[in-house]
């Protein structure tokens, strides 16, 4: 068995505010392999961005572990993170305010390579530029003269031109055109393929995660509720949240009338987590034994769900003769 | 076929100084209460053509031809002051990013107030609202008035932007991708509230959208746009399953090609500029079925079946596109 490129153990994050607690990460416990490309989906609010900046150490977690390539880095400082950060990136949200404004994309791209002590910058530019597949006559724009999908490829560029070995794309298609999410998503499966980069893509969009990631994790209010293989979530989603999620995502066919799992209403504040499911509250199949706290049941090969129905799944499972 | 509520006919619409107009020759019909749909991606005039049709073009932007027809009366004719009157009250919009439409520095209550008492809500404005608020099932409408926008949630806010078009009880509504960055959930319940105060009011929706499955669910009929003019007009069924336009047969394939894993190796899609000039079809440059033809001669929207327009000079030629998509999805179903 490989050994895990990233764990997260047991992450917990809190914010204070206005004399309240803001609970973003409630015990998130992840593993990541090197060369995998893993999802992470969940409704805004669940915590999937505070996760993102946990994991990058841009916030640091009230309590936990994260582990990279065997080394505990959970407390490290500022200037020990930086040696950590030459294998480790982040590509944000939304790349307009991402990148800084006045900056051209040559001085965007070289800065990472300069930081990081990159021998002969220019050779690796033009390599990168490449990659990314973006023409040189771009280098002397600025972020605002770039379009949607130039400016989340200078993002990128910027992200992966230092050869780290992990990167964290926070909504990478959230900015950009259909049309242009396909061939971004060709663009970090071959990067994945060449470079064996390991990639962790948070979304609120299934879609985009469906056909690029290899797992996919579930989050909701600040929990891993669901874990698997993509094509086994998507064929068998166990926790009725992941159902509901799934159920939700139109079909783009007029022929077929889909069936929609129920939801009851709004979403959670993270300032007050149930006890036991967190989804519980809005959960049609709920009951008193959802108060007590589930844990991940295995209802498949590595597939994992913390619900009472995921139980029986494992019981019919265990029931069935091998 | 019942008269139309709106019809946009010839549609042309430039900006000063640009060679190419936004908007190109524009035929569109909406249907009363029924939700009509107009696909297309970013840059291929949809939100152009809702601003045009509530008079909101940006500066620089002029009309230069065509008609705007809604009860009667041609909309690009009317004076600014009898303009600001048909819109809220015949032509309701919705927006995409809904908390950017709110007033952040009012509370959500307030606003609704105004809206209500801008189109002559009764002696009591405020219960109005509060009642309005009921209706689009927000669960504590007392409280959620009070509220500022930063403080709800972007469905909550899109709800209060659908209580505030409410008030003003359209004929159409006009929705700019209302749900584009919400979540799925929360869509979807945006989508349902939609659907149900539109079998209570009877009001026209034109659903501007990128996103082809909420089309195909709520749609009954759908424009597809490309290059600033419409290029196919028809209803859901045929869009989707027998497509005539070129461009939306590459859409319908584009759906079954996203539909698999992503392989670094396929190829990028061709991005050619459109061609410069008013004659011509606009996806010349990366129709794979192009002609010399297609680039010199004035193509336009043609009626061609039942309700079905299309603007392809080789649309008769190209009768197989459909079997195409097809074709493509039962060799993949075969391969996976």
């Amino acid at each position: 068995m490989t050994k895990p490129l990233l764990e997260v153990v047991d992450l917990k994050c809190e914010f204070h505010e206005r004399g309240r607690t803001v609970h973003a990460l409630n015990g998130v416990s992840l593993s990541i392999d090197p060369g995998e490309i893993v999802g992470l989906v969940g409704e805004s609010g669940c915590g999937k961005s505070t996760l993102a900046r946990c994991i990058v150490r841009l916030l640091t977690p009230t309590s936990g572990r994260l582990i990279f390539a065997g080394q505990d880095y959970t407390v490290w400082p500022q200037m020990r993170l930086r040696g950590l950060r030459k294998d480790m990136q982040i590509v944000f949200q939304d790349p307009l305010t991402a990148l800084n404004p006045s900056w051209t994309a040559r001085q965007l791209i070289m800065e990472p390579l300069h930081l990081h002590h990159v021998s002969d910058p220019e050779s690796r530019l033009a390599k990168v530029l490449d990659e990314v597949e973006l023409p040189a006559s771009i280098l002397s724009r600025r972020p605002s003269q770039l379009s949607g999908g130039q400016r989340q490829r200078v993002a990128i560029a910027r992200a992966i031109g230092i050869r780290p070995r992990f990167v964290v794309l926070d909504e990478p298609t959230a900015s950009i055109d259909m049309s242009l999410r396909t061939s971004l998503l060709r663009l970090l499966r071959k990067l994945q393929q060449e470079d064996g980069l390991t990639y962790l893509i948070i979304s609120h969009d299934l879609s985009t995660v469906r056909h690029i990631c290899d797992r996919l994790f579930v989050m909701y209010l600040g929990k891993v509720v669901e874990e698997g293989r993509m094509h086994s979530i998507f064929t068998s989603p166990t926790h009725v949240y992941t159902r509901v999620l799934l159920s939700s995502i139109p079909v783009p066919n007029p022929s077929v009338r889909r069936e929609r799992v129920p939801i009851q209403g709004e979403p959670p504040s993270p300032t007050v987590i149930p006890s036991g499911c967190p989804f519980r509250p809005r959960c049609h199949l709920a009951e008193l034994e959802c108060e007590q706290p589930q844990p991940l049941y295995e209802v498949g090969p590595e597939h994992f769900a913390a619900c009472r129905l995921a139980r029986s799944v494992t019981l019919a499972h265990a029931d069935a003769p091998a | 076929m019942t008269l139309p509520l709106l019809a946009v006919e010839g549609l042309t619409v430039a900006f000063e100084g640009e060679p190419r107009p936004v908007l190109q020759d524009v035929n569109l019909t909406v249907a009363p209460s029924a939700w009509t749909g107009l696909v297309g991606e970013s840059g291929s005039g949809k939100s152009m053509t809702a601003l045009s049709v509530l008079g909101l073009l940006p500066h620089g932007a002029q009309v230069l031809g065509g008609h705007v027809m809604i009860e009667g009366q041609d909309l690009l004719q009317l004076s600014p002051d009898r303009m600001r009157k048909v819109r809220g009250s015949v032509i309701g919009m919705i927006f995409q990013s809904p908390r950017s439409a709110l007033n952040p520095l009012m509370t959500v209550g307030d606003q609704i107030t105004r809206a209500v008492r801008h189109h002559g809500g009764g002696k009591n404005p405020e219960r109005t609202a509060l009642e309005l608020l009921r209706r689009v099932q927000i669960p504590d409408p007392e409280l959620c008035s009070q509220a500022y926008p930063h403080q709800l949630s972007g469905g909550m806010c899109q709800r209060v932007l659908i209580t505030m078009m409410l008030a003003a009880r359209p004929k159409l509504l006009i929705a700019d991708e209302p749900t584009t960055g919400l979540d799925v959930t929360v869509q979807a319940e945006i989508l349902d509230l939609m659907q149900s105060l539109q079998q209570e009011t009877g009001m026209a929706i034109l659903l501007i959208s990128h996103d082809l499955g909420i089309i195909a669910e709520h749609c009954e009929r759908v424009a597809v746009m490309y290059g600033g003019t419409v290029v196919e007009y028809a209803p859901v069924q045929e869009v989707f399953h027998r497509p005539k336009h070129p461009y939306t047969a590459h859409l319908m394939r584009t759906l079954v090609e996203t539909d698999r894993p992503v392989h670094p190796s396929d190829p990028s899609p061709r991005l050619l500029p459109t061609p410069n000039s008013t004659v011509g079809c606009r996806y010349a440059g990366r129709c794979p079925h192009a002609e010399v033809a297609c680039v010199t001669e004035l193509i336009r929207l043609e009626l061609v079946g039942a309700e079905h327009s299309v603007a392809c000079r080789r649309h008769a030629e190209l009768a197989g596109l459909a079997l195409e998509v097809k074709a493509g999805t039962q060799a993949r179903a075969a391969l996976s």
